[in-house]
């Protein structure tokens, strides 16, 4: 059902919605944990789908009117594209919007503490080690939950 | 005219609309969830493209049902993050109950053992020889002698150890897989 509004403040609205919903729901993966970044799952995948479809009502009327989507989806990008370019000069903030790296593993000590507040399982921590075809712990050096959610294993030097 | 404007941006449903939207939003992120899980379809990097095609198509098939014809803001948000809130939750469960994430996820699975394909593990977990000697070509191994252990893993990658690796012990959560 569109708005009562003129053509031009009509695309206005739908650009401003569009700004908002992208910077809520990257606002809210970040805060839900990194574990929804990276290393996803079945209903991740499910939950990303949904959350696609649940806002497209908001993003365009629910109206199958070109110009709104061509506004609506060149502001999703634009916005995407302004807060890459702000993380890139503002280093703090991305330490505060996106997260930074935590080591989960050093020298046989097992940071259980950090893995628990991010997310993540021994399970998942094992399976970054056999990836880098590593049998097992001892092996380790450094393990570091990066930022995208990936588990990188730094092997020790034989 | 700006009055206007503001209204239609931020126009959002009534209380119960918004409950009514994160109610049945949450319903459907749960029926799809064991929908999926009650027709096997666990492991995330054996899903096959029709698999994909169908959580899509099933997505947008839904829509209508979690916010009907609401087109407000907050309606949307609403659904948004009933369906990230509760994705949350269910991440809480899997990583303090090993059980509940074996149900919903699957568990690693051995498939190959000192050099030879463990046939029956892996007929049943969907996957090929194929797909085992690829991954061990990904590793840059060619000949299954050199392989000690491969492991399909929950989100469908297979990892291959090398022979060559000093065995230690493997957490015992992994069936199938302690090593004498």
């Amino acid at each position: 059902m569109l708005p009562n509004l003129p053509a031009f403040l009509l695309l206005v609205s739908v650009a401003v919605r569009g700004m908002i919903v992208i910077i809520i729901l990257i606002v809210a993966v970040r805060l839900l944990g990194k574990r929804d970044v990276g290393g996803l799952n079945i209903i991740d995948i499910i939950a990303i789908l949904l959350v696609g479809n649940a806002v497209q009502n908001t993003l365009t009327y629910g109206s199958g009117r070109l110009d709104i989507g061509l506004v609506s989806s060149a502001v999703l990008l634009l916005t995407e594209a302004a807060i890459v370019v702000l993380v890139a000069r503002h280093p703090n903030l991305e330490r505060d919007v996106i997260g930074q790296p935590t080591v989960i593993f050093s020298d046989g000590y097992m940071d259980r503490r950090a893995m628990k507040e991010q997310g993540i399982e021994e399970d998942e921590l094992l399976e970054a080690v056999r990836a880098m075809g590593l049998n097992d712990l001892s092996q380790v050096h450094l393990a570091v939950l990066e930022e995208n959610g990936s588990i990188s294993v730094i092997p020790k030097e034989k | 005219m700006g009055s206007q404007l503001l209204a239609a941006i931020f126009s959002h449903p009534d209380l119960a609309g918004m409950l009514a939207i994160a109610a049945k939003s949450g319903f459907i992120y749960l029926f799809l969830i064991f929908g999926l899980r009650l027709l096997g379809k666990r492991e995330l990097g054996q899903m096959s493209v029709y698999d994909l095609v169908l959580i899509i198509v099933i997505a947008n098939a839904v829509q209508n049902a979690m916010i009907g014809n609401d087109t407000t803001l907050v309606g949307g948000l609403v659904a948004a993050l009933t369906i990230l809130l509760i994705n949350r939750v269910f991440t809480w469960f899997i990583v303090r109950q090993p059980n509940f994430k074996n149900f919903l996820l699957g568990v690693p699975v051995l498939v190959v053992r000192n050099g030879k394909i463990l046939k029956g593990p892996m007929d049943k977990a969907g996957i090929t020889r194929d797909n085992i000697l690829a991954a061990m070509r990904e590793h840059g191994l060619s000949d299954l002698e050199k392989v000690q252990i491969a492991v399909l893993e929950i989100d469908g990658s297979i990892s291959i150890v090398p022979e060559e690796s000093q065995i230690h012990r493997t957490h015992h959560r992994f069936k199938g897989l302690r090593i004498s």
